[in-house]
């Protein structure tokens, strides 16, 4: 009988489960399929930086109009940040869908929703690498005359530099047809140090290039254009190998499909702990620089000051109460319904008590600190990248936040513990508790005035016997907290506030050299040891935590990997690259509800040495 | 009329809450609790540093850690409301004392979930010191602990309908620990069900787990915690905790009307007898004399089996592994996993299962079944007992060893998961170490539940000593002159910090074993 009625029980049961999901149409009925997704430009994402991801969907079904939603879960399955964005599919079309998400660590997995079902939701991963090399083609040649080469189709190429950080060297055997901001997006790419390797047509003759791509008209092997590089190669994109690129494009090997790379990196790594640098096969260091650890100083600037000591001393007072007190009470007392009556109260009170500190360690407003890195394209033009901690102090709720310009990118940096983000329309909104803070990324181009700096001599020799200068004219008013020039591979510190800034002991170093200490400092400073301490005894000024940002800052102006290769630390050897700490500017008051804000500008202008100016 | 029942029903439930307030277990369980919430805050604290809404994660770990006690020792507090007097056979004088069924059942099982009941209320300070942290809410931080006391009310009376339909304090804890689990992961078993074999093939079998995967999902505790934890305007109740209240007040009911019938005669059960075998059977067993060594002899021949438990265990491990060889290549192409190392995954568990359960008999079966003050008085030495009960442990332990060391080799240049070692992991094997220490010393000192209190022991001492160990090795790198950062963990900076503490630890766990054999004798 027993059985016989769970027989019944679960008859009844799964036939309602049976009915509903007759009663849902299958993925291919519903209209819409994912054809395609892919990272980057050659299908390969990257590190802690804004990569788009281009999906393929097609609608077999009438004509829709979507809400497709990029989201990343971190380690617990939260929801961390939501890219969205609305779109018409028409019938029995294809459209590709550009979204460009912060990628913290290729490995993590993305999901795409364009319903609410879950058949209407794909897992996306990456995989990474650091080339970022591509033939940008037609739609009609995008199998045929390629090779090997990795291919994008002309009409994918993103519409501002902000999200071209994932490419490094671009292919062309023809000229694109690209409206303005396509190609306003590729020259100042190209300006700011990008590479573009012009190839031979199939017949074997020289490309044209009109309509705003006349700088591309190249007969040298190799000619400079702003900071970048354009190479002519006299070979057919048929023609160029992976050894062709090895050696004659990037002077290195390739990461993404060279498996003995990767696994020697790997194995280099293995054994480290959570903050340790990764390190080379010899031992040494891979230079490394840290979003992170910029992340983390700004985050001790924004957040509310709690009075831990108060809040510490009633947490033991409360504890003692149960270990000491509580126990012989019970013991003693007659009537227990007054003894748990006690415990009740007592621990409501507690709990109001402490509700009460956290809401006194945390009047005043909702406050943003930043950082941020305006990489010089044109004059009075930037590219903007920058990390901002949001904290909120009494008012918990919906926070807008927006950064001015153009081709604005926002991002989530949190692996773990994020609050919910939606980013859309060119803003983002962080549903923030009361208290909390949250970590975000994000990249724009600013127009804004120049800063007046110059070196007062041009010659590589006065750099060498530290006699070189950088002088700031005086209608610059803001202070310049920190300087660095890097001139090929060597950097030189200079100090001072304004005006002429002096030589300091760090000179002539290399880039590893230079930033291998701050590297250490900041890893040891993370380690238990000496974070447990800087925990309880940190008693640094403001301007001591930004100025311990300026390394990572200075690391991360070259914009590259992690794992940072020797070439990426050398810039042409015409150019000096001059990078000023310094206050944020009007154009970069960032807007929304977040009205105490604060931070530095890391200023990075690449001056020709020849001219000197 | 009225009122002489109400005060039956609340006479019981006073005297076990003034019990209960008298009891010294029932502190040192909520000092532990406030004491590892406290601990929890501190980290919590210190990880503010680096992340954003710690709060979130510290009430989310908190309620999770509270989620798993309820499950665990709420089993084993719940399971045995009615079965502990059954077993006493004082349930009869209860009966003739006048209460009512209900007022006993009231009385003893509703005294139980209010002092559990408790022990989460007065961690609620801490719970709000997480909004201080950030990322959560009050009505978050209300939704979760009204979410954990409506499975611990279900608990609880699961617990008192399994403890009267039961006999057996046993039974009836295990089977609610069995059903606890069954409300947190039935739709997580679920959803696994259908990833294969007959839950994915056929199309009844698929849409029933369907059905308990989506009902599963949605009455579970653990589900609704990660809901409240998620969103910020979660509402405070939900479906899971009003059927939870609803499902605890019919069980109340249906064990209100079962009980007279499964608690009339449960008395006169006998208790439980070990068997032992005749003189034929002994043959049959192929159990030698004892010669030299009478302890390891009845080691090896009474708790580990013999003969037939050792050649019948050797037979059958040579065969999984032969077995698991020839089925290899098929397996791959059928599920893409290597079937040799899944056996050879299973064989490692089970020899730690193993190692377990001998630590936990090897004093303990002595202890529980009073025969360890006669162990004693043989004219041996405690060391020499000891050691020859080990040598017989560790005979019984030899297919299990061996079958491990034949798949070792067997695998041999496969990357193996377990073969791909790493000094790091020798934090794991003197934790294994300890545990077992751990286990043979709690055997003798509690009389059930030695694993359990050896895992928390083990557990709570590692929160607090790990990172002190992680201390010890940074302050040690910290005396390098080059970049510290470029040794790599596995040094002796790492080792000898972690060896010292852990052979100290061992001949600590050694010591007290002794004295405590010493005091369980005097007992």
């Amino acid at each position: 009988m027993p059985q016989r009625l769970f027989l019944i029980i679960l008859l009844f049961a799964t036939a309602g489960a049976q009915r509903t999901s007759a009663m849902e149409p299958a993925p291919a009925e519903a209209g819409i399929q994912v054809l395609d997704a892919k990272w980057g430009f050659d299908g390969f994402s990257r590190y802690k930086t804004f990569v788009p991801l281009h999906i393929v969907m097609k609608n077999s079904g009438p004509a829709k109009t979507l809400r497709v939603q990029l989201t990343r879960a971190d380690a617990l399955n939260d929801q961390g940040e939501v890219l969205e964005q609305e779109i018409t599919i028409s019938e029995e079309t294809t459209r590709v869908i550009i979204l460009t998400p912060f990628v913290s660590d290729p490995g993590e997995t993305w999901t795409l929703r364009w319903g609410l079902r879950e058949e209407e939701s794909l897992p996306i991963k990456g995989q990474s690498a650091d080339d970022g090399i591509v033939f940008i083609a037609t739609k009609s040649d995008l199998i045929h005359r390629t090779g090997s080469l990795p291919v994008i189709d002309e009409d994918e190429f993103p519409t501002s530099v902000t999200a071209l950080d994932a490419l490094r060297v671009v292919f062309l055997d023809q000229e694109p047809r690209w409206p303005g901001a396509r190609r306003k997006a590729f020259q100042e790419w190209l300006l700011k140090g990008g590479k573009v390797v012009v190839l031979d047509l199939p017949d074997g003759s020289t490309p044209k290039f009109a309509n705003g791509f006349e700088y591309l008209n190249v007969t040298r092997q190799f000619t400079p254009y702003g900071v970048g590089t354009i190479q002519r190669l006299q070979l057919s994109p048929q023609q160029v190998t992976k050894t062709v690129i090895e050696k004659q494009i990037v002077g290195r090997p390739l990461t993404g499909g060279d498996t003995a790379t990767k696994l020697k990196a790997y194995e280099a790594t293995r054994g480290n702990g959570y903050w340790q640098p990764a390190l080379n096969a010899d031992g040494t260091p891979i230079l490394s620089y840290s979003r992170d650890a910029v992340l983390t100083e700004l985050k001790e600037l924004a957040g509310t000051r709690q009075r831990w000591g108060l809040i510490y001393l009633t947490v033991f007072a409360y504890v003692g109460w149960q270990w000491r007190i509580g126990w012989r009470w019970g013991i003693m007392e007659k009537q227990p319904g007054r003894f748990y009556g006690w415990l009740v109260g007592l621990s409501l009170g507690f709990s109001l008590l402490f509700f009460a500190f956290g809401r006194a360690g945390a009047a005043g407003e909702d406050r943003v600190r930043s950082t941020m890195i305006a990489r010089r394209i044109t004059g009075g033009l930037y590219d903007v990248e920058g990390w901002s901690v949001l904290a909120t102090g009494l008012s918990g709720g919906e926070h807008a936040f927006a950064v001015p310009g153009s081709g604005q990118l926002y991002g989530g940096t949190e692996s773990y513990g994020s609050n919910p983000l939606l980013i859309l329309d060119g803003k983002m909104t962080a549903d923030l508790s009361a208290f909390s803070t949250q970590k975000v990324a994000f990249r724009t181009r600013v127009e804004m005035p120049d800063i007046p700096v110059s070196l007062d001599s041009a010659a590589q020799e006065m750099f060498q016997s530290k006699s070189a200068k950088v002088i700031i004219d005086p209608s610059y008013k803001a202070p310049v907290y920190a300087a660095v020039v890097v001139i090929g591979k060597q950097v030189y510190e200079y100090t001072g506030k304004s005006g002429t800034l002096k030589p300091t002991e760090n000179w002539g170093g290399t880039m590893h050299d230079w930033i291998n200490p701050y590297n250490m400092r900041n890893a040891k400073r993370m380690s238990w040891r000496t974070s447990l301490l800087a925990w309880l005894f940190d008693f640094r000024t403001a301007d001591e935590i930004y100025m311990d940002t300026f390394a990572d800052t200075v690391g991360n102006a070259f914009s590259v990997g992690p794992t940072v290769f020797a070439d990426s630390f050398s810039l042409p050897e015409d150019y000096a690259r001059v990078m000023l700490y310094t206050d944020l500017p009007r154009e970069l008051q960032l807007s929304g509800d977040f009205p105490d804000q604060g931070g530095r500008m890391l200023y990075v202008t690449d001056v020709p040495l020849s001219g000197g100016k | 009329m009225f009122v002489p029942n109400v005060l039956n029903l609340l006479t019981l439930l006073s005297h076990s809450l003034r019990q209960e307030s008298r009891s010294a277990s029932s502190h040192r369980f909520r000092i532990g609790s406030l004491l590892v919430a406290t601990w929890m805050l501190l980290s919590a604290h210190y990880y503010s540093w680096f992340v954003g809404g710690i709060g979130r994660e510290f009430v989310r770990a908190l309620t999770y850690l509270d989620l798993m006690l309820i499950l665990v020792a709420g089993s084993s507090y719940f399971g045995s409301v009615i079965t502990e007097e059954k077993e006493q056979g004082t349930l009869g004088l209860l009966k003739l004392a006048g209460f009512s069924n209900a007022g006993l059942m009231f009385g003893k099982s509703s005294a139980r979930i209010v002092i559990a009941l408790l022990i989460f209320l007065i961690q609620l300070p801490f719970a709000f010191l997480a909004i201080v942290l950030g990322g959560t809410t009050v009505t978050q931080i209300i939704a979760a602990y009204l979410s954990l006391a409506a499975f611990l009310i279900l608990l609880g009376n699961v617990g008192l309908f399994l403890s009267v339909v039961c006999r057996r304090n046993s039974s009836a804890t295990s089977l609610t620990f069995v059903v606890g689990g069954l409300v947190l992961w039935a739709g997580k078993l679920a959803a696994f069900a259908q990833t294969a074999g007959m839950g994915k093939k056929v199309a009844l079998v698929r849409s029933a787990l369907q059905g308990v995967n989506e009902i599963g999902l949605k009455f579970s505790p653990e589900t609704r915690l990660s809901e409240a934890m998620l969103y910020r305007h979660t509402p405070l109740v939900t479906g899971q905790f009003w059927a939870s209240l609803g499902i605890a007040a019919a069980l109340f009911g249906v064990s209100w009307l079962l009980f007279d019938r499964f608690t009339e005669y449960t008395e006169t059960h006998d208790p439980h007898r070990a068997r032992s075998g005749g003189r034929a059977l002994r043959w049959q067993l192929g159990v030698t004399r004892p010669r030299g060594d009478a302890v390891a002899w009845k080691e090896f021949h009474f708790s580990g089996g013999g003969f037939t438990t050792l050649v019948g265990k050797s037979l059958v491990y040579a065969g999984l592994i032969i077995a698991a060889k020839l089925l290899d290549a098929r397996f791959k192409v059928q599920y893409g996993a290597n079937l040799t190392e899944i056996v050879h995954a299973c064989l490692f568990a089970i020899l730690l299962l193993e190692c377990l359960a001998f630590s936990g008999s090897f004093l303990g079966s002595e202890f529980v079944g009073g025969t360890l003050p006669n162990l004693i008085l043989t004219p041996n030495s405690l060391g020499r007992i000891m050691a020859s009960k080990f040598c017989g442990g560790l005979v019984v332990l030899s297919p299990t060893l061996v079958a491990f060391v034949a798949g070792s080799l067997v695998l041999r240049g496969h990357d193996a998961l377990l073969l791909d070692w790493h000094p790091r992991e020798l934090v794991l094997v003197f934790g294994f170490v300890l545990l077992l220490h751990l286990t043979a010393f709690y055997s003798i000192r509690v009389r059930r539940g030695a694993v359990a209190w050896a895992v928390a022991t083990l557990v709570l001492a590692s929160v607090f000593v790990l990172p002190l160990l992680e201390m010890v090795r940074m302050s040690l790198l910290a005396n390098e002159t080059r970049n510290p950062f470029l040794r790599a963990s596995d040094g002796p900076e790492f080792w000898a910090p972690l060896l010292y503490t852990s052979v100290m630890a061992c001949l600590a766990m050694q010591i007290a074993i002794g004295l405590q054999v010493r005091r369980a004798v005097g007992e």
